[in-house]
């Protein structure tokens, strides 16, 4: 009974963990796509480049995934 | 393949009596880009006189900005036009009309001669776009005397006479009480009024001598005035008056319509093809301001494919009978000033777009689309990994093929790749077991056939799936990168930036897998891991300094991303899933309910499809540009446009 708890709180943990990580980088990623948009706009011949900077904050996103795997996998959850 | 075609530096000397000839024989076949003599640092061109236009250039210039004008003021008035759909699916090909040579001044008589015709569509369009704004008038007009019918008095009463002065508008309802209260300064007033929703309109007369103190007092933001032109009559009748005058200028657009979409019928065809002549015309005659002059000769100098050269030499020959001097040589320009030709093999030349779409390469640089192309196709199909949703874009890249892909270029491309990360979807979605998610347990009390994988179930296996063909593409990019730098000649750049890397990988997998016990590590390999891995750090610290070393936790970063490949295969197998679950709560609830969950399955699988579409795309374009590029590719090249002859509309006579 106690270890399931321990698995719940973990689990809670680790959704609300990779909660955050995405969100920042969602919140992120909005500052730099709407830059990019802009850029593009400007120049469509730099849509490759411009991508390149508006999906960079997108990788903490995919930190917060694996960690939250990870915390899972530790927890014997999955 | 793996570079850019190999490109030689042209110079060609031809006598000034074959210029024209030999320039519209080049122009043609399209297979150079002229570079500017004044701008070239060999020492012939300090020698020459810079070249100069036709004298005809600016007539040629001016005779096209009309005809451009003409089809300006055509545009959307074909007499019958088709269907977005049917433009997509089953295009009409554009007949070529054939043409000949012609000296300029022919074929500005003919250029002439049409746009005395039809120019007219011009100034039905500046009567049309002037229609327009009177009816707009008139509407403004209309609504403004609409608020005066109540008063049913004549409007030429409006303004000052000999002993009144009349002025009408509106007042909020809520400003009423103030704007009474700051008439009362006036003695003799006449005041009428009546409510229209949240306005009154009202209607104020003083004598002759208190206008200014009226207009002072009105002045200000309470007051609303209501201006008319013409004002004459009573309202009710002014209204019929307007009624009658928009009748009048719409009835007359019509009649412009039709008129332009006459001329339309009789002329765009012609047009176009003038146009098209006029464009090549103008383009061959400005050619001469980059060349070099002598008295007798013109010098141009230019860039062509290795493989052209032979047919350059040839052309300008049968142009001037072999009166012309021809020298090609290896290009001694730094490599970004060298334009770059793709030279893929026709498969793999729809996928070039994606290269494009980062940057060119520069000529000595290696050109990734032969990897680019393959594997993204694949990273498509894993992220997105449904075989129904690699259907649906299979068939969407086959109708495209079939239909506007015959005649786009970009559109033919397009349909190739989109027919590409189907397949690829259709193979790798039937390998994760996803169709449309889970439709064959859940609705069939089956086990999905093909399956070998299943992300929902096996996150960690797909997991180390994505990281292995993360390490495998971030070191095919490094190998790339030793490539060129060898091919350079900076052996100490290979050594420092990439076999440093090649050295650390396994010696800090060594380690790793020694700290967490997941293998048994002999001391001796712990040691030679050890070793090495301080031999690879020392390498990078002796270029880019103590804090170069933290470079390689960009690297780390790198190989991590690839864990959305992950991801994204979760994020499309799950919300299909979800879908397949209200579909199924749906159904449940009563057997009425089975349309519903019909129209909420294909709503929601289709949505699903192209939003995780979407994503898969962007997401398999970032690991290669962000990623992949990373490692080697700058992208800083400049594209090679070569100096041809665009013809949509016409063909030449031969």
């Amino acid at each position: 009974m106690v270890e399931l708890e321990i698995g719940l709180v973990g689990l809670g943990i680790a959704i609300i963990g990779s909660g955050i990580a995405i969100a920042g980088s969602g919140i992120g990623q909005g500052i730099s796509a709407s830059a990019a948009v802009g850029a593009t706009a400007e120049k469509p011949e730099t849509f490759g480049k411009n991508m390149v900077f508006a999906v960079l904050p997108e990788t903490q996103a995919i930190y917060g995934l694996l960690i939250a795997i990870l915390m899972m996998v530790g927890m014997g959850v999955i | 393949m793996l570079f850019p075609a190999e490109m030689k530096s042209v110079t060609i000397v031809t006598h000034d009596v074959y210029r024209e000839k030999v320039i519209s024989t080049l122009h043609e076949a399209g297979i150079m880009e002229i570079t500017s003599v004044q701008d070239s640092k060999s020492e012939v061109s300090a020698t020459l006189e810079p070249g100069e236009s036709h004298p005809l250039a600016g007539k040629c210039a001016e005779y096209e900005l009309r005809v451009s004008r003409v089809l300006d003021a055509l545009k959307g008035f074909q007499e019958s036009k088709e269907s977005l759909l049917k433009q997509f699916l089953s295009p009409e090909p554009v007949a070529k009309t054939p043409v000949e040579e012609r000296m300029p001044n022919q074929l500005f008589n003919e250029a002439e001669s049409v746009l005395e015709k039809a120019e007219r569509a011009i100034s039905v369009q500046d009567e049309l776009a002037g229609i327009g704004e009177g009816i707009d008038a008139l509407r403004t007009q209309r609504i403004s005397i609409e608020l005066l019918v109540p008063f049913d008095f004549d409007l030429g009463y409006l303004g000052e006479s000999k002993y009144l002065y009349i002025v009408a508008g509106t007042v909020r309802v809520g400003d009423y009480e103030l704007f009474i209260q700051t008439l009362s300064a006036i003695e003799d007033i006449l005041l009428l009024k009546r409510q229209i929703g949240e306005l009154y309109a009202v209607v104020i007369a003083v004598p002759a001598s208190a206008r200014e103190e009226l207009d002072d007092i009105l002045r200000g933001r309470i007051f609303n005035a209501i201006k008319i032109e013409h004002p004459e009559g009573k309202p009710s009748k002014r209204l019929t008056q307007i009624d009658d005058e928009i009748k009048g200028l719409e009835s007359r657009k019509k009649g412009l319509f039709k008129e332009l979409k006459t001329i339309h019928g009789k002329w765009n065809k012609k047009l176009l093809v003038l146009q098209e002549e006029l464009e090549i015309e103008k383009e061959r005659m400005e050619s001469p301001s980059n060349f070099g002059k002598t008295v007798n000769t013109s010098v141009i100098e230019a860039w062509v494919p290795a493989k052209s050269v032979d047919e350059l030499k040839r052309l300008c020959d049968d142009a001037s009978d072999g009166h012309t001097f021809y020298e090609s040589r290896e290009p001694e320009a730094a490599p970004e000033e060298i334009p770059i030709k793709y030279d893929n093999p026709s498969w793999l030349r729809p996928f070039e777009i994606l290269t494009k779409m980062f940057g060119h390469p520069k000529y000595d640089d290696v050109d990734p689309t032969i990897f680019l192309g393959p594997i993204l196709v694949i990273f498509f199909g894993l992220m997105l990994g449904d075989a129904i949703y690699g259907l649906i874009i299979f068939l969407v890249g086959y109708l495209l093929y079939r239909g506007v892909g015959k005649l786009s270029e970009s559109m033919h491309d397009m349909s190739i790749i989109l027919m590409a990360i189907g397949i690829s979807t259709i193979v790798l979605g039937a390998i994760q077991g996803s169709y449309c998610g889970d439709i064959f347990p859940r609705f069939l009390g089956m086990n999905s056939p093909f399956m070998l994988i299943d992300p929902l179930r096996e996150p960690k296996k797909v997991l180390q799936i994505a990281l292995i063909i993360g390490i495998i593409h971030l070191n095919l990019g490094l190998s790339l990168a030793a490539l060129q730098n060898i091919r350079r000649r900076k052996y100490r750049g290979a050594l420092h930036d990439q076999i440093s890397m090649f050295i650390i990988q396994p010696c800090a997998a060594i380690l790793i897998l020694d700290f967490f016990k997941w293998a048994a590590i002999t001391p001796s390999l712990k040691t030679v891991g050890g070793v090495g891995m301080l031999i690879g750090v020392v390498l990078i610290a002796l270029k880019e300094g103590p804090l170069g070393v933290f470079g390689l936790t960009g690297f780390v970063g790198n190989w991590l991303s690839y864990a959305r490949i992950l991801a994204l295969a979760l994020a499309t197998t799950g919300i299909a899933m979800t879908i397949n679950i209200l579909v199924e709560l749906i159904m449940n609830g009563h057997s009425a309910m089975i349309v519903l969950a019909a129209f909420v399955f294909v709503f929601g699988q289709i949505f699903n499809c192209v939003l995780q579409a979407l994503g898969a795309f962007v997401h398999s374009l970032r690991l290669h540009y962000v990623e992949f590029f990373g490692q080697f590719y700058s992208g800083d090249g400049k594209y090679f446009i070569p100096f041809k002859s665009i013809r949509r509309y016409t063909k030449l006579k031969t």
